[in-house]
């Protein structure tokens, strides 16, 4: 993240923009290029030391407040070693001459008496005692290397973007995001990320689109707590939905603005890329499921569940007819505590909408086999639940007619 | 408050009953999936359209079960994560009659509320006593590293079992730990509900807007607020009583000086520039000045410091004026005056303890350097901090120089004389930095320095700061 002075942004119309940099401008990319080599190069120097080289040379490009920035974003990823062994007794035993030396100094003594009294006290030059005095402080610690995986000048550069735009949220009580169709593992992956976060939202769907307002769970009571950093957090995953909008007003201790930002922003999510996939089961079942009654969607609706829950079941069953529609989430046999937790929640919060397809695997206790075998929200199956079995359950369903 | 209910033992597949009550800890929020219609129960609570629960803040917990007692509701509590524990004193202690009489007025308000007393006038114990009566998980909330260090030892004398610390690189939490408010503000949404005494030592902190969610994000029952100085200039204090409770006992610091407190007095020191450093002086305030009265900021309201920031990175003659303030400004807070005057009150308690406050790390660093004494900032690690204070205590060490770490709260008993070199125009810093002398001792009389250097802006900054009442020069006596 940016500190407040190294953000950039422009305010016109109440509507706030980062001053994003061009990531492929090729004095950015030389500039980026060279702070990677050098942090490399001061691998051993310490840390005031560097802070000092990297200061200079932000200090020395065309935009420096842009360097100071990216300098932050490195200097954030370095690591610094540990305080000395044996600096804290040096210390000790010097201060210990210190006092002694102070004790016995006569009441008419002066300075400079004291100072020649400590120099022959130590055995050795007052300048250099001095010098030694505080070398584990911070600023003296040695550069290590990187704090995890290496920066590349592309990734420091995107960074930067991201936290010219990251900055602005933690101003922000709430956000509000417009996904343009988007790939349904996108917004599974998005919504996981946004209990991740923990935050919660108000999710809405327009046809093809789908909204999101998204904030922190004590944010609708007037607490004092912002959640800026959550949403922030949150902002880093949004840029895999590919066609998206998004809003938040920021209130700054000095003006209200509204943060405007896009696909069309130079964003870049730094989270790993992959998307997960459609079990190949679930694809099946989704092929070869044919009722006249209910039909099947793959999109994932996110349903809260008891207190704080938030699943996002694999199924949804919708009637042809009535548009009534249930959902079908999966437990494997790795799944026993969410399965606990999730008929924990049922039975705070009964939710007639929500089938639980549970593997046998999870029923081998006698007791446990009776709870799940006689739950009407519970549909067991060995390996995959087959057509034959949910058409069945959703028969009852269908003249139990749910709303 | 009567003890709260047992936790019934769940299996791991419940077997499907009716839905009943449930209350539910959220993130600093207590949560409700179903309520009865009772008009005074859903009025703690507002409907979450988000998630289709109730919501409150969490620190409407204990109205919340007050009520569905009162009502005869049952319900299952899923928010507590804490019990009763069993923790009675290893050493008995007996209270003052100040302590008594605070302990009495909190446990009639229902083991919630506000106690001010003036700083030495022991309000660890009374709080080691509050813990003995909740008898629950506690969590105390300290504004520095060195007070956690120190409320840890007192606890661990008092409590048998360990006690955990959460902050300043450790994250060992117990049933009963000590934090700091930055740390509980970051931790509370992951930890509200470990807890049933929630206690704020100098509780005027807890009104700031980064800090006020650790009383409202904890369920705490039961809550103590413990200050020398509950007034504040905002009237935060409202915070505090809406928070914590409302203000049960107070004592002043004249009440008790003499008696428990240790007799004191305060000596100024003005010091002269010399030749030189007056030259600089001038020249650095003048650029600076200058500066300002062209722009026509004004730099004692909030904004015009900030102002001044802004404006004085945009040009040349800005960024000038911005050197010539701190060249200024350091001048006056190290000159040689003031380097002389240390030396002699040294030198003339050599055979005291003696801490040294000053405004800023750099200057506390410059001096330990030049001086070869022990300096105590926010950069000196936990272990080393103890070893300072434990080594002062013994006077192995008997000087400590120091930022504003030592400011509050932290107990130095056989500090007899305070110096303050430098520091801000802020009378709650003031008077707390007369408070680290002020533990009593047979035959002590404390004695506090400010040296000050004449003809700068400190002269002025000195005068702000002495505005209360147990801060007037001279003997006590004088001041009767």
């Amino acid at each position: 993240m940016l500190t407040r002075e190294l953000l950039a942004s422009r305010v016109r119309e109440g509507i706030l923009r980062p001053s994003f940099i061009k990531a492929h401008d090729p004095a950015l990319q030389a500039l980026a290029k060279e702070l990677l080599a050098d942090a490399e190069a001061f691998k051993g120097q310490a840390r005031d030391d560097v802070e000092e080289a990297f200061a200079l040379k932000a200090g020395a490009f065309s935009r420096p407040k842009v360097a100071r920035g990216l300098v932050k974003l490195l200097m954030d990823r370095l690591l610094f070693d540990e305080a000395g062994e044996g600096a804290f007794e040096a210390r000790w035993k010097t201060l210990l001459v210190g006092a002694s030396v102070l004790r016995t100094q006569p009441l008419d003594s002066t300075l400079e008496a004291y100072e020649a009294r400590l120099s022959e006290a130590l055995g050795a030059p007052l300048e250099a005692a001095r010098e030694a005095l505080y070398t584990d402080l911070p600023g003296n610690r040695k550069l290590l290397g990187w704090d995890g995986e290496p920066l590349t000048p592309q990734g420091l550069l995107d960074r930067y973007n991201l936290a010219l735009a990251q900055g602005p949220l933690l101003n922000a009580r709430r956000l509000t995001l417009r996904a343009r169709a988007p790939e349904l593992l996108r917004v599974r992956k998005l919504l996981r990320w946004l209990k991740f976060c923990r935050l919660v939202a108000e999710v809405r769907r327009d046809g093809e689109d789908w909204s999101l307002e998204v904030e922190g769970p004590g944010a609708m009571l007037s607490l004092q707590k912002k959640y800026g950093l959550q949403l922030a957090s949150f902002l880093a995953m949004v840029p895999i939905l590919e066609r998206w909008e998004l809003t938040a007003v920021l209130e700054d201790a000095r003006k209200q603005a509204t943060l405007q930002l896009s696909h069309e922003d130079p964003l870049v999510s730094p989270l790993p890329a992959a998307l997960g996939h459609v079990p190949p089961e679930v694809a099946a079942l989704a092929e070869g499921f044919e009722d006249a009654a209910w039909e099947l969607d793959l999109t994932p609706r996110p349903r809260h569940t008891g207190a704080a829950g938030l699943c996002v079941p694999d199924l949804t069953f919708r009637h042809r007819q009535t548009g009534n529609e249930v959902a079908l989430e999966l437990f494997h046999p790795w799944h026993a505590g969410p399965l606990s937790r999730r008929l924990s929640e049922l039975r705070a919060r009964p939710d007639a909408g929500l089938l639980l397809g549970v593997d046998r695997a999870l029923a081998k206790e006698s007791a446990e086999r009776q709870v799940l075998e006689e739950h009407p929200q519970v549909v067991l199956f060995n390996g995959f639940p087959s057509v034959r079995k949910l058409r069945e359950r959703l028969a009852r369903w269908d003249d139990a007619k749910p709303s | 408050m009567d003890s709260l209910p047992e936790r019934p033992t769940e299996p791991v597949i419940e077997p499907v009953s009716p839905p009943g009550i449930e209350l539910h800890y959220d993130s600093g929020t207590l949560v409700a999936p179903t309520l009865p219609e009772d008009a005074r129960l859903l009025a703690l609570f507002q409907k979450d359209g988000r998630t289709g629960v109730f919501r409150a803040p969490a620190f409407h917990y204990r109205d919340v079960v007050m009520r569905l007692r009162e009502c005869g509701l049952p319900y299952e509590d899923r928010a507590k994560r804490f019990e009763p524990v069993e923790l009675p004193l290893t050493v008995p202690i007996e209270p003052f009659p100040h302590q008594r009489a605070a302990l009495d007025a909190w446990t009639r308000a229902g083991g919630r509320g506000l106690v001010e007393l003036p700083t030495g006038a022991g309000k660890t114990l009374l709080a080691v006593l509050a813990i003995a009566w909740v008898k629950r998980p506690t969590l105390v909330v300290v504004p520095t590293l060195d007070l956690m260090a120190q409320w840890q030892g007192v606890l661990a004398k008092y409590f048998p079992g360990p006690v955990g610390m959460v902050g300043g690189g450790v994250n060992d939490r117990q049933a009963l730990t000590v934090t700091t408010y930055d740390s509980a503000a970051m931790q509370m949404e992951f930890t509200g509900n470990r807890f049933g005494l929630l206690i704020c030592d100098e509780c005027h902190h807890l009104p700031a807007p980064s800090y006020r969610f650790i009383a409202q994000g904890t369920l705490a029952p039961y809550r103590l607020g413990l200050t020398a100085t509950l007034a504040r200039a905002d009237g935060g204090e409202r915070v505090c009583e809406e928070l914590l409770g409302p203000l049960v006992h107070r004592t002043g610091i004249e009440e008790l000086q003499g008696q428990y407190l240790a007799p004191y007095e305060v000596r100024r020191v003005e010091v002269p520039l010399t030749p030189d450093e007056k030259a600089r002086y001038d020249e650095a305030r003048g650029k600076y000045l200058t500066f300002v009265r062209r722009l026509g900021v004004p730099l004692a309201s909030p904004e015009g410091w900030a102002r001044f920031l802004a404006q004085s990175q945009r040009s040349d003659e800005g960024r000038a004026a911005y050197r010539g303030y701190r060249e200024q400004r350091r001048i006056a807070l190290t000159s040689s005056g003031k380097l002389d005057a240390l030396w002699r009150i040294l030198l003339e308690h050599r055979e005291d303890r003696v801490i040294v406050f000053t405004d800023d790390n750099e200057t506390v660093y410059t001096l330990a350097r030049r001086l070869l004494l022990p300096a105590l900032t926010h950069h000196t690690p936990l272990p080393e901090r103890k070893a300072l204070l434990a080594a002062f205590a013994s006077a192995e060490l008997p000087v400590l120089l120091t930022s504003r770490v030592l400011n509050e709260g932290v107990d130095v008993p056989e500090a007899r004389v305070g110096v303050v070199l430098s520091g801000s125009g802020s009378v709650r810093e003031h008077v707390q930095r007369l408070g680290r002398i002020l533990r009593k001792r047979p035959g002590k009389r404390a004695l506090l320095y400010e040296v000050c250097s004449a003809q700068t802006a400190e002269s002025g900054i000195s005068e702000r700061r002495r505005q209360h009442r147990a801060y007037q020069e001279g003997p006590p006596d004088a001041d009767a």
